[in-house]
């Protein structure tokens, strides 16, 4: 476009000038030169100083080139940042929009003390999560996100850190109501799963029911879909990788701890040998009010093939509420798991303290309220009531050898949040074990995410 | 002359590499001003600058420190010349991305409507509902607009819906303090 308008340039200077005026012309075309030279370092100069300021800059420049082009007798002026050129017809397409970044960074941590009751020597500290998000926007539809998690701060092969990449996905809008992921996304299930940032929930540990029965944080490989109609219905539905029950280890207590988090794959090489799917509805039609519930079935064999039960299969369901009138946030949620065909798995580990449960269930009761707030320091002061049973019965096959439900773990957790900014939040509790008062526990944390 | 388009196609070439951003834009500005006052004939722009005592009183009605921000939008007048209010476009950042919104206030300075532009974040897409929106509609008062207890979030939309409240709390204060004296 250069080259053809500087020969336009000199064409028509050349047809229409007596010969003794081209020296004249090519001093003005060496000028000229110069002139471009200046602008193209300039340029270069810009766009090196960040894709933000070269946005800031170019924005408004765009609009002014407009009448740039009519005949502004100063096109240099073109150049200044300000928004006074545009005029209410920018309005329209968002002036600022363009400011922003095509490429983001976010992401949130969490930091915790513990002590269990009368047991000095037992209380922690610890970086829990520390995580980096980033995303980058294509064009107007599609657009890669990505969050990575350093747990418990220090990874390497002498320490109990890990470092995970809990999210990795493009994410792609079919109709402004209408859109697909294909990645490594998190699960549409339960209140916390997709939205478990420190200032979302209360208590410095996320809760028992969506920790241990629904297992945290929970993500798949797959394709998902998102949907939402007018009158505030959104769904969810998706096939993915599962679970592999071939990892059970029926003498680990983290089996019982959260049968589900025991044997999830994460991305990391994961067996899919069976495709699992899930579907998920929630109503947000009622400002303040969402009910909602989810769905997943998988086959958790992978094909393996000297696996006992190879017709293994898990089936988790949810269904959850949270209404906020006035300064109140209730919540209540719950979740119940059953494998199927695992008997003759079950069969092999006879002996062994933990096999895998034919069912697992949970439920919780939350409410809070905002008590005070000044500015955008708040205080709000919660408590919580959940029963847990990560193995409430197993096969019949079972009983024989003496196996029977394990007792449900009734936990009472209550403390406050309390907010520096919407995003950052200090919290405090205490846990009561209702069955087992050795694990009661006073918890510290900090939240923040940005 | 070829100053001119040499200088214009250097400004344009690297608008053209940055301009595009991820955005779902349901609206825009225009069609939203004729959605809010379907009576309006004509529309005049404003553009809304606050003076530093203003910006102190604007601080001091919402209770919290802000940065002086340009906001422009159209007085909407119907055939006979009458004023029937304003529409005022702005837009805050969501959780990560930035929503685009219009806000309608009556010549009393009561909030008529709020239309949702452009809704760039994988979630919360909810704040487009009626139900939501309608939350905001009547209401003036700082009080009545604030977060939570004025009007409701989405769940899993939290940061969304509290800063897309917190921007319209902050245009209506600015209405009642540049606009409402006029």
């Amino acid at each position: 476009m250069i080259k053809k308008t500087v020969l336009a340039a000199a064409l028509a200077a050349a047809f229409a000038s007596p010969a003794f005026a081209q020296e004249d012309v090519r001093a003005e075309l060496r000028a000229l030169h110069e002139e471009v030279q200046r602008l193209r370092a300039e340029l270069d100069a810009m766009k090196k100083g960040g894709g933000a300021q070269a946005a800031a800059v170019a924005a408004p420049a765009a609009v002014a080139a407009t009448p740039a082009t009519a005949g502004s007798p100063t096109p240099a002026a073109s150049a200044t940042p300000t928004a006074t050129a545009a005029a209410p017809a920018a309005v329209a397409t968002a002036p600022e929009a363009a400011a922003e970044p095509a490429t983001k960074l976010f992401g949130y941590g969490e930091l915790s003390y513990s002590r269990p009751r009368g047991d000095a020597g037992g209380a922690q500290a610890t970086v829990g999560r520390f995580v980096i998000g980033l995303s980058h926007d294509f064009n107007e539809k599609t657009r890669f996100a990505s969050e990575v998690e350093i747990e418990n701060a220090v990874a390497s092969a002498d320490d109990q850190g890990e470092v995970e990449v809990e999210q990795v996905y493009i994410e792609h809008q079919f109709s402004p109501d209408i859109s697909g992921k294909a990645g490594l996304f998190l699960m549409p299930i339960g209140l916390l799963n997709e939205s478990h940032e420190p200032p979302n929930y209360y208590g410095v540990h996320r809760n028992f029911v969506e920790t241990a029965i629904i297992p945290t944080t929970w993500r798949e490989i797959g394709l998902g879909a998102t949907g939402r109609t007018g009158f505030g219905l959104r769904w969810d539905a998706g096939i993915t990788t599962g679970f592999d029950l071939t990892k059970w280890d029926s003498t680990s207590d983290e089996s019982i701890e959260s049968p589900l988090g025991s044997i999830h794959q994460e991305g990391q090489l994961a067996k899919a040998g069976n495709p699992a799917f899930y579907g998920a509805l929630n109503y947000n039609g009622v400002p303040g009010l969402n009910l909602g519930g989810s769905l997943f079935y998988g086959k958790v064999a992978q094909k393996q093939a000297d696996f006992a039960s190879p017709d293994a299969s898990l089936t988790l369901g949810e269904v959850h509420a949270r209404w906020t009138p006035g300064d109140w946030d209730l919540s209540a949620l719950y979740a119940i798991g059953t494998f199927n065909n695992v008997e003759a798995f079950n069969l092999t580990q006879v002996g062994n303290p933990y096999p895998v449960p034919k069912r697992f269930d949970g439920w919780y009761l939350q409410g809070a309220y905002k008590l005070w707030n000044s500015g955008e320091y708040a205080l709000l002061p919660f408590a919580r009531y959940e029963q847990v049973n990560t193995a409430r019965s197993y096969d019949a096959s079972l009983s024989e050898f003496g196996y029977t439900g394990r007792p449900t773990d009734k936990i009472v957790t209550t403390g406050a949040t309390f907010q520096l900014h919407p995003q950052v939040v200090l919290k405090a509790d205490y846990q009561w074990f209702r069955d087992d008062s050795r694990r009661d526990a006073l918890n510290l944390g900090l939240g923040f995410t940005y | 002359m070829s100053h001119r388009w040499v200088f214009a196609a250097l400004a344009l070439t690297p608008a053209a590499i940055v301009l595009p951003a991820h955005a779902t834009v349901y609206m825009t500005a225009e069609a939203s001003r004729a959605v809010l006052f379907p009576q309006a004939t004509h529309f005049e722009a404003v553009t809304l600058d606050t003076t530093p005592a203003q910006q102190a009183a604007l601080d001091q009605a919402l209770g919290i420190a802000t940065k002086p921000r340009r906001v422009q939008g159209w007085a909407a007048r119907d055939e006979s010349g009458k004023l029937l209010g304003h529409v005022l476009v702005d837009e805050v950042l969501g959780k990560y991305e930035l929503i685009t919104y219009a806000v309608a206030f009556t010549a009393s300075g009561e909030i008529k409507g709020v239309e949702v532009l452009a809704y760039r974040e994988s979630h919360g897409q909810e704040i487009r509902l009626p139900s939501w929106r309608n939350q905001f509609v009547g209401k003036k008062a700082v009080d009545e607009l604030t977060f939570g207890s004025g009007i409701k979030g989405i769940s899993g939309a939290t940061l969304s819906c509290r800063h897309v409240t917190e921007g319209i709390q902050r245009l209506s204060a600015l209405y009642t303090l540049t606009i409402a004296p006029r």
